[in-house]
């Protein structure tokens, strides 16, 4: 399980380093499932930031959006009970997805990113 | 592939410079491919200085790979064995991940001597700006990273013969190269796919303003501005009118309401009066005064001119100071005529394209919002109620219930009276912060 | 491999490492640029050398653009006037400077009075002269009458008083008339004829000039002599008429023909004139007296008078009774006051109805007449003139006046006091409230109400073709003579270019003007004002004798030397100036912010006054590029860009190599140099 937190100028403006500060301090107090954190650029949803990506074990995204540091421990306690549906309010609704669904990315293609 | 069969795709694709300009981004690598020496060299134009643009800005931040691979494609087809990126100043971040991408990939070989094993090298390094935004225009950014005021050269000779240290140089905008991977990757063909006959592939917008869902949007060329305004834009936001929507800061112009179906495509906006621009787009509705507006981005150009030439330096001051008479209800008959007459003149005699595109949000606001101006100057009247010295606030008596609470937040002490009877305004000391209609839960403060 | 283009019209032949400006320089084709010299590298700041090349959208600046084969350059395109007119606007609207100092503007002749008072105070009297011959051609005349609105302008008076720029004149007029009279050069024969009927100032002024320039020129006159009002209206004690015929002879000795006691009307007629001659000029002045419409005004002993004058003018010496009074309060009232004294009348009184405040006469003038025994009577007015037993003139009831409200020219209005009459017994009176002009003899020509000639300003065209006017007879009517002086100028030129074909207008040439205060003199040591030598009231009073002898050498060499100086140093040099007047620029369009900064030190003898400067560059790309210093650079950004030294001041001296290149090549004089340097650039 990957969370990957939006961290371009915009984001950053928006408070999510501290969503990343959050989730880094309690995840290395404790991680057992070895949940990775990473921080990934801006994906042009500025209007949603700060943006969190969790990517689950099969693979599959899960996108949050306007999340505050509180959230933070939200999804934190989310993702070590196992149980996500609690984070469904913060999930980005149909409307604000066809934002980035209707663009055709060729230069700011998002591709995965990795921390080495 | 050989150097020609890199130009051949990019020249396929159909890529035009994403800064601005929209010059051929194929001709652009031949002529500095072609010219002259073996000193040459690749360089990327980061200085972003609309305000409202931050494309390149995403590009750098987040994938900054991308920009590396892209540059290197360009340095291979034109022969540099140094690139370097003009950054400005005001993106630490940005720097500090592009630096950190530049190390990454010299480590893994990317960068440096002999290139995954081949007989290219070339190294990559960040030059910061300093604060100007004329060093976004491509002579005046040689001459900054030449370690000169930032003032731009005469063109011909143009880059591509005679540019960084009076060699072979060839720039191009971030999102320029941000497309060329996909490209080689992709071949021009499927570029070329997208878009209109003039404007191939996608073009990266900053859309922000009175917008519900603002950011960065990637469409293709042929996109109408209803489509990325209303559809991906989600609209005005609290469902406001559409006024207009302004295209590449400074040096663009804004498209009113009947030009929305026009379609994203270089000569199609050019023909409304705008242009493509970096890619700012700033929506506008019913409450922005449009020659507030000119007024803005003419404040922004006089304040960034270098004050080489003549047309430019004294030119933008001067219209500057007729747009300021306007908004404060000084305005003169004669005066729009005054400002077109001079708006000519500079576009001719300017030195450098900062110059030659200020007059443009001026000639642009005069041709659809004519009215507005006409009222500022003969009625001494903001029809968007916008500018200060033309609106007065006043406590609607109907709707105000006396609950005091716009007179405490008044920072003026302009407003008096008796708790549960209406209370009044002073228009004397009244500054217009508006302090009093977001304090007012009735409704009751109105602008004039 | 040369390339052939046309610029205006005109084939250039360019070699490939040509620019469209080098070429044309290499042609003799003048491209005007402020920022250009070829020892720098290209810098396209100005914007003036733009040009438009059919078939390129934009407009090119010729000494960057390289010319290609078969390339249409035009530089008299609107879209190139506009770009250039806008940029030389837009500098001036920012340009503080003092082209020429106020004197000058404010004569009506544009006289240099500056640039001669100083060849004055360096001893160069005939270069002086050759000065004021520029203007107009009789000098030690004019000096001895003219009100001067020079010295009413001079901003000496500004630390004392005036410089005394008439007398001055008239001191080196004088002189070189003396030792070494000035030769008006005369231009090759045109072939065109031209006559001027009137010999006063303004007929002989525009005969100079029109003369100079080789044209053949006949001046008709209906007295014995030329000079109008000079001879026929000024007193011999005021100027001396042998003074004016030197000045005469050497128009005359230039070409210009003479024929006096020719009348129009009856000696010769208008049309035969008008035909003869390829143009004319009407001078004729304003030689009718005004009369005053009081009963008994046509009694024998009652006389306009400038007739009075005109008498002593033409040699005799009309009897006058004990008692002469004199109506008005002009300078030709002083004339006749002063005059009837020294004809030996007792009393004589000057009848005015205002008070000596608004008297127009010059404040010496009614010195000298009291000073004469002249008595004057503020706040009369002549009710009536009656006759004794045979019909003469043997009193005036006089009605006293008091001063009422203010009327259109600003002056209170003179209201009688009920039933307040004087009787003062007279023998003559002479009548001197106004002259007009009388236009007989002249059919067809258009007169306005007033019974003037219409000239057209600008053009001075009557509405009849080949007819031109100027002076006392046009418009709106009497004036000085140096105003007359200046239109007869005007209307030379105009004539000119008509018989040349060319567009007949007078441009009104555009200068920088600035405003100064005591604030800005206060540091000058005062100096009081030459006084000019004269004869004492008792030695005037009883002759016509000149009552001024005129300054001696050292008191004029240090009346000049009071001369601030004022204009600007560079004028003659000054490109802005130049290209502003090429251009009949309109910097009035762009009024907003203009710069009011100090004066940068920058490296003795060299400072620059970064309100004067345009921001060319060229000093400092000179001081780098082709000294090799680099002392010099730009700082600031838009609007407040400035030139400015680029290390601190103490180490000025080391950084400086005080070559003076920088002054040398600088367009405006914005850069200065204490030691002299001589403007140059190199195209």
């Amino acid at each position: 399980m990957k969370l990957v937190v939006g961290e371009g100028s915009c984001g950053l403006a928006a408070g999510a380093g501290a969503v990343y500060e959050r989730l880094d301090t309690l995840l290395k107090e404790n991680n057992p499932s070895g949940v990775v954190l990473d921080i990934t650029g801006c994906n042009g949803m500025c209007f949603l930031e700060p943006i969190v990506d969790l990517y689950d074990d099969e693979g599959t995204l899960h996108r949050y959006v306007k999340v505050t540091e509180k959230d933070a421990d939200d999804i934190y306690a989310a993702v070590s009970a196992g149980d996500l549906s609690s984070l469904d309010r913060l999930g980005i609704t149909p409307d604000d997805a066809h934002f980035l669904e209707a663009q055709t990315r060729v230069a700011t293609a998002t591709r995965p990113s990795r921390r080495s | 592939m050989t150097q020609d069969d890199v130009i051949e795709q990019i020249d396929i694709s159909g890529l035009r410079g994403r800064g601005g300009a929209g010059f051929s981004t194929a001709f652009k690598w031949r002529a500095a491919k072609n010219s002259e020496g073996d000193e040459k060299y690749l360089i990327c134009n980061a200085d972003e200085g609309d305000p409202g643009a931050f494309m390149d800005r995403a590009v750098i931040e987040g994938d900054p790979h991308n920009l590396i691979e892209g540059m290197l494609i360009g340095a291979y087809a034109i022969g540099a064995s140094t690139a370097i990126v003009y950054v400005r100043a005001e993106y630490p971040l940005a720097i500090v991940r592009l630096e950190k991408a530049i190390k990454d990939a010299t480590e893994r070989g990317f960068l440096g001597d002999n290139i995954m094993g081949s007989d290219f090298s070339c190294v990559l390094r960040i030059k910061a700006g300093a604060g100007a935004f004329v060093c976004g225009e491509e002579t005046a950014l040689i001459e900054s990273l030449e370690g000169k005021r930032g003032m731009p050269r005469l063109k011909p000779p143009f880059p591509a013969q005679s540019g960084y240290w009076f060699k072979p140089s060839n720039i191009n905008n971030v999102e320029t190269y941000a497309n060329v991977p996909w490209i080689i990757n992709n071949g021009g063909a499927a570029f070329a796919a997208m878009g209109t006959e003039q404007s191939k592939g996608t073009k990266v917008f900053a859309l922000s303003g009175k917008i519900k869902r603002g950011g960065l949007v990637e469409i293709p060329m042929g996109t109408t501005l209803r489509d990325v305004i209303f559809d991906i834009g989600g609209g005005i936001r609290n469902d406001k009118e559409f006024k207009a929507v302004q295209l590449g800061g400074p040096s663009g112009g804004c498209v009113p309401k009947e030009k929305l179906d026009t379609v994203i495509d270089y000569a199609e906006l050019g023909k409304t009066g705008a242009i493509m621009g970096s890619g700012g787009m700033v929506v506008m509705d019913e409450s922005t005064c449009m020659v507030s507006m000119a007024k803005f981005f003419l404040d922004f150009t006089a304040k960034e001119s270098c004050g080489k030439c003549v047309h430019c330096r004294l030119g933008t001051k001067r219209m500057l100071e007729v747009l300021d008479r306007i908004v404060k209800g000084k305005g003169e008959e004669g005066d729009i005529e005054k400002l077109e007459e001079l708006c000519y003149a500079i576009k001719d005699g300017a030195l450098c394209g900062l110059g030659q595109t200020a007059p443009n949000p001026v000639l642009t606001t005069i041709r659809y919002f004519r009215d507005e101006f006409e009222a500022h100057i003969k009625e001494q009247r903001c029809p968007a109620g916008e500018c200060r010295d033309l609106i007065t606030y006043s406590i609607n008596k109907d709707k105000c219930v006396g609950c005091s609470a716009c007179a405490r937040q008044c920072p003026a002490d302009a407003i008096t009276g008796e708790l549960k009877s209406p209370f009044t305004i002073d228009p004397d000391l009244c500054v217009k912060c508006g302090n009093c209609i977001t304090a007012c839960r009735f409704g009751a403060v109105e602008v004039h | 491999m040369s390339i052939k283009y046309t610029l205006d019209g005109i084939e250039v032949i360019a070699e490939p490492s040509d620019t469209i400006l080098s070429s044309a320089v290499r042609a003799g084709i003048d491209i005007p640029t402020l920022c250009f010299d070829k020892r720098t590298a290209i810098y396209g700041a100005c914007g003036i050398c733009l040009v438009e090349v059919e078939g390129v959208p934009k407009l090119l600046r010729a000494c960057s653009a390289r010319p290609q084969e078969g390339y249409v350059v035009r530089t008299d395109t609107d879209r190139v006037v506009r770009a250039r007119k806008t940029a030389l606007e837009l500098l001036l609207s920012d340009h503080t400077g003092d082209c020429r100092g106020p004197c000058k503007l404010n004569c009506p002749a544009m006289t240099d009075c500056q640039k001669y008072v100083q060849e004055i105070k360096n001893g160069e009297f005939k270069k002086a002269v050759e000065t004021i011959y520029e203007a107009f051609p009789i000098p030690a005349s004019i000096g001895r009458v003219c009100p001067h609105p020079c010295e009413d302008a001079c901003r000496r008076q500004l630390v004392e008083e005036p410089i005394s720029i008439a007398f001055l004149k008239a001191f080196a007029a004088d002189k070189v008339l003396a030792e070494d009279p000035y030769v008006i050069p005369v231009e090759p024969d045109t072939g065109k004829k031209v006559a001027i009927i009137g010999g006063g100032p303004a007929g002989l002024t525009a005969a100079y000039f029109l003369r100079q320039w080789g044209h053949a020129v006949t001046i008709f006159d209906q007295q014995p002599k030329m000079g109008g009002m000079l001879r026929y209206g000024i007193p011999e004690y005021r100027l001396p008429k042998a003074v004016l015929d030197q000045e005469i002879s050497i128009i005359e000795k230039a070409g210009v023909v003479l024929k006096n006691n020719v009348k129009l009307g009856k000696d010769i007629q208008f049309d035969d004139i008008r035909n003869e001659y390829d143009a004319v000029l009407l001078a004729i002045g304003a030689w009718t007296s005004v009369p005053m419409r009081v009963p008994g005004e046509d009694l024998d002993g009652v006389e306009g008078g400038i007739y009075f004058l005109e008498k002593l003018g033409l040699g005799e010496k009309p009897l006058l009774g004990k008692n002469v009074a004199v109506c008005g309060g002009g300078n030709t009232a002083m004339d006749c006051c002063r005059t009837a004294v020294r004809l030996g009348a007792e009393n004589v009184y000057v009848v005015y109805r205002r008070t000596r405040n608004e008297m127009p006469a010059a404040d010496i003038e009614i010195e000298e007449a009291e000073e004469e025994g002249v008595t004057f009577k503020f706040l009369t007015n002549p009710a009536e003139i009656y006759a004794d037993e045979n019909g003469h003139v043997a009193g005036m009831k006089l009605q006293i006046m008091e001063l009422g409200e203010p009327d259109a020219s600003g002056r209170r209005r003179p209201v009688p006091v009920e039933g307040a009459i004087e009787d003062i017994k007279v023998d003559n009176v002479l009548m001197a409230i106004g002259q007009v002009a009388k236009c007989d003899g002249v059919d067809g020509i258009e007169l306005t109400k007033k019974g003037t000639i219409v000239a057209d300003d600008m053009t001075f065209r009557t509405n009849i073709d080949n007819v031109f006017a100027a002076g006392d007879v046009t418009n709106r009517g009497a004036g000085i003579a140096i105003e007359a002086i200046g239109e007869a100028q005007k209307a030379a030129l105009c004539i000119n270019n008509y018989l040349a074909g060319d567009e007949v207008r007078y441009k009104k040439p555009y200068f920088v003007e600035d405003e100064k205060t005591e604030a800005d003199f206060e540091d000058r040591e005062k100096q009081q004002r030459e006084k000019m030598p004269g004869l004492t009231p008792e030695e005037r009073r009883d002759n016509f004798k000149p009552i001024y002898f005129g300054f001696t050498e050292e008191q004029a060499k240090n009346e000049a030397s009071r001369c601030l100086d004022c204009g600007c140093h560079d004028y003659y040099d000054c490109r802005l100036i130049d290209y502003a007047n090429r251009y009949d620029v309109e910097p009035e369009k762009f009024p907003g912010e203009v710069h009011a900064r100090p004066i940068i030190k920058v490296a003795d003898p060299i400072s620059h006054n970064p309100d004067k400067c345009v921001l060319c560059g060229l000093c400092y790309r000179t001081c780098d590029q082709v000294v090799g210093q680099t002392f010099i650079g730009l700082y600031n950004r838009g609007f407040s860009t400035i030139v400015n030294p680029m290390v601190p001041a103490d180490k000025a001296a080391t950084f400086c190599a005080t070559c003076l290149k920088c002054v040398e090549v600088c367009p405006t004089g914005a850069m200065k140099s204490e030691i002299p340097v001589m403007r140059r650039v190199e195209r």
